[in-house]
C-alpha cells in the first residue's frame, strides 16, 4: 500500500512541477489558479458581507414549484455527470484507469492483487470525476452566494451538521457506478454482445420515460397549462416515472439537505446506493482471479486509443480502419471520399474528415438526432409566443447549437493536437497544417449553423435580413472558437497529465470568452454609430476571419515547437 | 526453479497458449523462440501473474502461483517488450517505486548507485521518464528488474530498442545472472543471439511447443547438422505450417 501512495503522490507532484518549469504553462497556471482563488475568495467574503448586513432569507417567492424545479435541475445535472464513472462500460478508453505501466512494473510484484486493482481504480477513476465536482463548487459559490449564506448561517442552522450526507452519497454513487461499469467490461470480455444487450435494455428504459414524459408534456401543452411545469412534477411526485428516477432525486435531496433537511429520500438513497455499491464490489471480488487482466486489457484499449491519437494522419487511418474490422463492424464508408481525392495539402483535409467520419460518426449521428428533435421543439414552442418573438428564437437556437456543438468536435482537436509529432514532418507549412485540422470540425459546425438558419428564413421569410446578419457573425465565430482551442491544446497537449488536463478545463471558458470580445464590441459600436445591422455584420465577419488569421498564425509558431513530453 | 505444466490460455475464441509445458533450472539461460503471434508474450504473462491460465500449473521456486502468488512473484523479475514505464516519475524515483513494490528498500539504497551506472541512467537520474528516449526506458525496465532479489528472469524481447553497447552489457547481465545460479527466460526473435546466449531453446509455433533442446538436438531433430539455429527455426516452423495447412485441408473436405 505504501508503494501506491507513494505512486499516486509522486505523480501529483511530479505533473504539477512539470507544469511550473514551463514558462508559458507556469504563468498561464498562475493566472488561472489565481482567478479562481481570487473569485472563490471575493466571494465567499461578500457573501459574509450579506449576512453581516441583513439576516439571510429565501427569496419571498420561493415556493414548492421552485424546491421542484431545483430538485429536477439537480438532477438532470447528476444524470450527465454520473456518465463519467460508466465511461469504461460506454467502451470509452480515453479515461485512464490503468496504464501499460501499471501492466509492466505493478502486476507483476508481490503486491496484493485486490489492493492494487481498487487503490488503482477508485483514486484515478475519482481524480476524472473530481474536477467536474470543483467546477459545480466553484459555480455554487459564485451564482449563489445568498442561497449559500443561507444554507450556512441562516434559516436552519441545525441543517448544517448534516452537510456530509451530499458527499458520502456522491462518493457512493461515483463508486457503485465505476464498479459496474467495469464489471460490465469484464463480462463483455469473456461473452461478446453483453454490453450491446444491456446498454440496448437501459435506452429502452430511458426512452420509455422520457416517452411517458413527453406524453404528460403534450397533454398539458394542448390543454394550455405549462409543459415543463408538468413534466418536472410528473417525474418527481408520478409513481411510474418517480421510482425508477429515485436514485438520482436521493441525490438531489441530499444536496438539498441544508433546506429540507434529511427526508426520507436521503434514507432511502443511501440504501439504494450502499446497496447496490456493496452488490458490484461484491461481483468484482468474486473475480478477484481476473482483476488484472481486466485491467491489462482496459490499458491496452486506451493505448491502442492513445497511439492512434499519436500516429500521422494516415496512419491513423489505417489503425481506424483495423481497430474497428478488429470490433467486427464493417469499416463505414462515404461516396464524397471515394469520389473526392484531393493533392497536396489538401490531403490532410480528405484524410482529417474521413477520419471524424469514422471516428465520430456515431457522435454526429446523435447530435444530429437532437438537433433535429430540438428543432422540432422550437417550431411548437414558437407557436405559443408572440411573432415578434419568431426571429429572436431562431437568432439564440444558431449561438447556441454552434457553441454546444464545440463540446463534442473539441475531442477532435485533441486528437489533432497528438498528430503533431508526425504532421510536422509533412512538407507544409504550420499555419496550413492547423487551417486542415481545424476545417472539418468547423465544416460540421458550419453545416448544422447552415440548416438552421434554413429552416427559419423558410420559416420566417420577411425576417431574413435579421437572421442572415446573425448567422453571419455566427459563421465567423466557429473558425475562431476552433482556432482558439486549437491554440489552448498546443499549450496543454498532454491530456495525460493531471494539471495539463485541468488547465485545459479552466482555460476553455476565458478563451471562449476572449473570442466573443471582437464580435461584442462591433455590435456596440455599431448600434452607437446607428449602422445597418447587416453592415455590422459585414464587419463582423471581416474582423472574426482576420483575428481567426492571426490565432492560426500564433499557433503555427508555436505548433513548429510542440513536444508532449516537456 | 521454473516449472509450468500443460499451460492452456484463450481469448475469447483464440487459443493463444495450447498445453504448453517448459522448465527452466537454476543456472540456465532458456530461449524462448517462435513466429509472431506464437504465444511467447501470452506464454511470459501468465507466468508472471499478469494474466490467469485457463488451464495448468506454474511452480516457482517451489511455490505454486495460483495458491502462493505473493511468494512466487517475490522470486520473479518481468522485463517487458517495448516497456511502458511511469512517465511522470524520475527515473530514481520509478527504481524506487519499484523497489518498495517488492518491499526490499534496503537492497535499493545499497544498489541504487551501481544500477543507474552500470545502465547509463546516473545522468538522467531526476529527469522524468517521459523525457527519455525509447532505448533509454529499455535501461531502465532492466535496473528496474535487478533491484531486488529475484531468482527468475522472465525477459520479453529485452534487447529491442537499446544500443549496441547495451545490448552487449545486457547479454554479459543475463550471462552473469545464470553464473549466479538464477534461472532465465528470454523471449527473442535474434535467432543469432539466442543461439550464442541461450543453454536450450524452446520453439513456439500456435501456442504449442513445436521442439525443445539444444541446438544440437534440434538440428538432429530438423536432420540438419551443422546448421545454425536460424536454419533449424524455419525449417521446423516451415514444416509445421505445412502440415497444419495439410491437417486443415483433410478437414474441410471431410477426410
Amino acid at each position: 500500500m505504501r508503494a501506491l501512495w507513494f505512486l499516486t503522490w509522486r505523480l501529483l507532484v511530479n505533473s504539477v512541477r512539470r507544469t511550473l518549469r514551463h514558462p508559458v504553462r507556469a504563468v498561464v497556471f498562475a493566472l488561472v489558479v489565481g482567478w479562481f482563488g481570487f473569485v472563490t475568495v471575493g466571494n465567499l467574503i461578500f457573501a459574509i458581507g450579506i449576512r453581516v448586513r441583513s439576516a439571510p432569507h429565501l427569496p419571498p417567492d420561493f415556493t414548492v414549484v421552485s424546491m421542484d424545479n431545483l430538485l429536477a435541475l439537480i438532477m438532470a445535472l447528476h444524470l450527465t455527470m454520473l456518465w463519467q464513472p460508466l465511461s469504461p462500460w460506454a467502451g470509452s478508453t480515453s479515461v485512464p484507469l490503468f496504464t501499460q505501466a501499471d501492466v509492466h512494473f505493478l502486476f507483476p510484484s508481490p503486491q496484493k492483487r485486490p489492493t492494487v486493482f481498487f487503490f488503482l481504480l477508485f483514486t484515478r477513476g475519482l481524480a476524472n470525476s473530481l474536477f467536474t465536482l470543483l467546477v459545480l463548487v466553484f459555480l455554487v459559490i459564485v451564482v449563489g452566494q445568498e442561497l449559500m449564506v443561507n444554507a450556512l448561517m441562516g434559516r436552519h442552522p441545525s441543517n448544517v451538521s448534516l452537510s456530509w450526507a451530499y458527499p458520502l452519497m456522491y462518493l457512493l454513487a461515483f463508486t457503485g457506478l465505476l464498479f459496474s461499469g467495469v464489471y460490465i467490461t469484464l463480462r463483455e470480455e469473456r461473452r461478446e454482445g453483453f454490453r450491446r444487450r444491456l446498454s440496448t435494455g437501459f435506452w429502452c428504459v430511458i426512452g420509455l420515460l422520457a416517452g411517458m414524459l413527453g406524453v404528460y408534456g403534450y397533454r398539458a401543452w394542448s390543454t394550455g397549462y405549462e409543459p415543463l411545469q408538468e413534466v418536472v412534477w410528473h417525474a418527481l411526485h408520478n409513481p411510474m416515472v418517480a421510482i425508477p428516477l429515485l436514485p438520482l432525486r436521493a441525490l438531489a435531496e441530499a444536496a438539498l439537505v441544508f433546506y429540507n433537511g434529511w427526508t426520507p429520500y436521503v434514507s432511502l438513497g443511501f440504501l439504494v446506493w450502499g446497496g447496490f455499491t456493496a452488490c458490484t464490489l461484491w461481483l468484482l471480488i468474486r473475480e478477484e482471479g481476473w482483476l488484472y487482466e481486466l485491467a491489462t486489457r482496459m490499458s491496452s484499449l486506451t493505448t491502442a486509443y492513445s497511439l492512434r491519437r499519436q500516429s500521422s494522419a494516415y496512419a491513423a487511418y489505417q489503425d481506424v480502419i483495423s481497430y474497428t474490422t478488429s470490433l467486427g463492424s464493417a469499416v463505414p464508408r462515404w461516396w464524397l471520399f471515394e469520389m473526392w481525392t484531393p493533392q497536396g495539402v489538401w490531403a490532410l483535409l480528405w484524410c482529417n474528415g474521413l477520419l471524424l467520419w469514422r471516428m465520430a460518426k456515431g457522435m454526429m449521428l446523435s447530435w444530429g438526432l437532437f438537433f433535429g428533435m430540438a428543432m422540432l421543439a422550437l417550431i411548437v414552442f414558437l407557436k405559443r409566443y408572440e411573432p415578434e418573438m419568431y426571429p429572436v428564437v431562431g437568432v439564440i437556437s444558431m449561438y447556441t447549437f454552434s457553441f454546444f456543438s464545440l463540446f463534442l468536435t473539441q475531442v477532435l482537436l485533441v486528437v489533432a493536437v497528438r498528430r503533431a509529432e508526425m504532421n510536422k514532418s509533412l512538407p507544409f507549412r504550420a499555419t496550413h497544417i492547423i487551417w486542415m485540422e481545424i476545417l472539418p470540425p468547423t465544416l460540421f459546425v458550419w453545416l448544422l449553423v447552415t440548416c438552421l438558419w434554413g429552416a427559419f428564413c423558410v420559416l420566417l421569410p420577411q425576417q431574413w435580413a435579421m437572421l442572415t446578419s446573425n448567422y453571419l457573425r455566427v459563421f465567423s465565430i466557429v473558425p475562431l472558437w476552433h482556432a482558439g482551442m486549437f491554440m489552448v491544446y498546443l499549450l496543454v497537449p498532454d491530456q495525460s497529465d493531471y494539471t495539463q488536463r485541468a488547465l485545459l478545463g479552466m482555460l476553455l471558458m476565458p478563451v471562449f470568452g476572449l473570442t466573443l470580445l471582437p464580435m461584442l464590441a462591433i455590435w456596440g459600436i455599431t448600434a452607437w454609430l446607428s449602422l445597418p445591422a447587416m453592415a455590422g455584420a459585414v464587419i463582423t465577419f471581416v474582423v472574426n476571419a482576420a483575428v481567426t488569421w492571426a490565432v492560426v498564425g500564433i499557433a503555427g509558431k508555436r505548433y513548429a515547437h510542440v513536444n508532449l513530453a516537456e | 526453479m521454473l516449472e509450468v505444466t500443460n499451460l492452456y490460455k484463450s481469448f475469447r475464441n483464440v487459443r493463444a497458449v495450447n498445453g504448453l509445458s517448459l522448465h527452466v533450472q537454476s543456472g540456465e539461460i532458456v530461449g524462448l523462440l517462435g513466429p509472431n503471434g506464437a504465444g511467447k508474450t501470452t506464454t511470459l504473462r501468465c507466468i508472471c501473474g499478469i494474466l490467469r491460465p485457463d488451464a495448468g500449473q506454474i511452480v516457482v521456486g517451489g511455490f505454486d502461483l495460483a495458491k502462493q502468488e505473493q511468494q512466487a512473484k517475490r522470486l520473479m523479475a518481468f522485463i517487458p517488450e517495448t516497456p511502458n514505464p511511469y512517465e511522470l516519475l524520475t527515473v530514481r524515483e520509478h527504481i524506487q517505486f519499484v523497489a518498495m513494490c517488492y518491499g526490499t528498500m534496503d537492497t535499493f539504497r545499497e544498489r541504487i548507485e551501481e544500477l543507474l551506472h552500470r545502465f547509463d541512467l546516473k545522468e538522467k537520474e531526476n529527469e522524468l521518464v517521459a523525457t527519455l528516449s525509447k532505448g533509454m526506458r529499455q535501461k531502465l525496465a532492466v535496473a528496474c528488474a535487478f533491484v531486488h532479489n529475484a531468482k527468475v528472469f522472465l525477459c520479453d524481447e529485452p534487447l529491442i530498442g537499446i544500443d549496441p553497447k547495451g545490448q552487449h552489457e545486457l547479454k554479459s547481465e543475463l550471462q552473469r545472472l545464470r553464473d549466479e545460479g538464477c534461472a532465465v527466460l528470454v523471449s527473442t526473435h535474434q535467432l543469432d543471439t539466442a543461439e550464442r546466449l541461450c543453454d536450450r531453446v524452446i520453439i513456439m509455433q500456435a501456442g504449442r511447443k513445436l521442439a525443445e533442446g539444444t541446438l544440437a538436438e534440434l538440428q538432429t531433430q530438423a536432420q540438419m547438422a551443422d546448421s545454425t539455429l536460424e536454419q533449424v527455426f524455419l525449417r521446423l516452423t516451415e514444416e509445421a505450417k505445412d502440415a497444419g495447412a495439410v491437417v486443415s485441408d483433410m478437414a474441410t473436405s471431410g477426410q
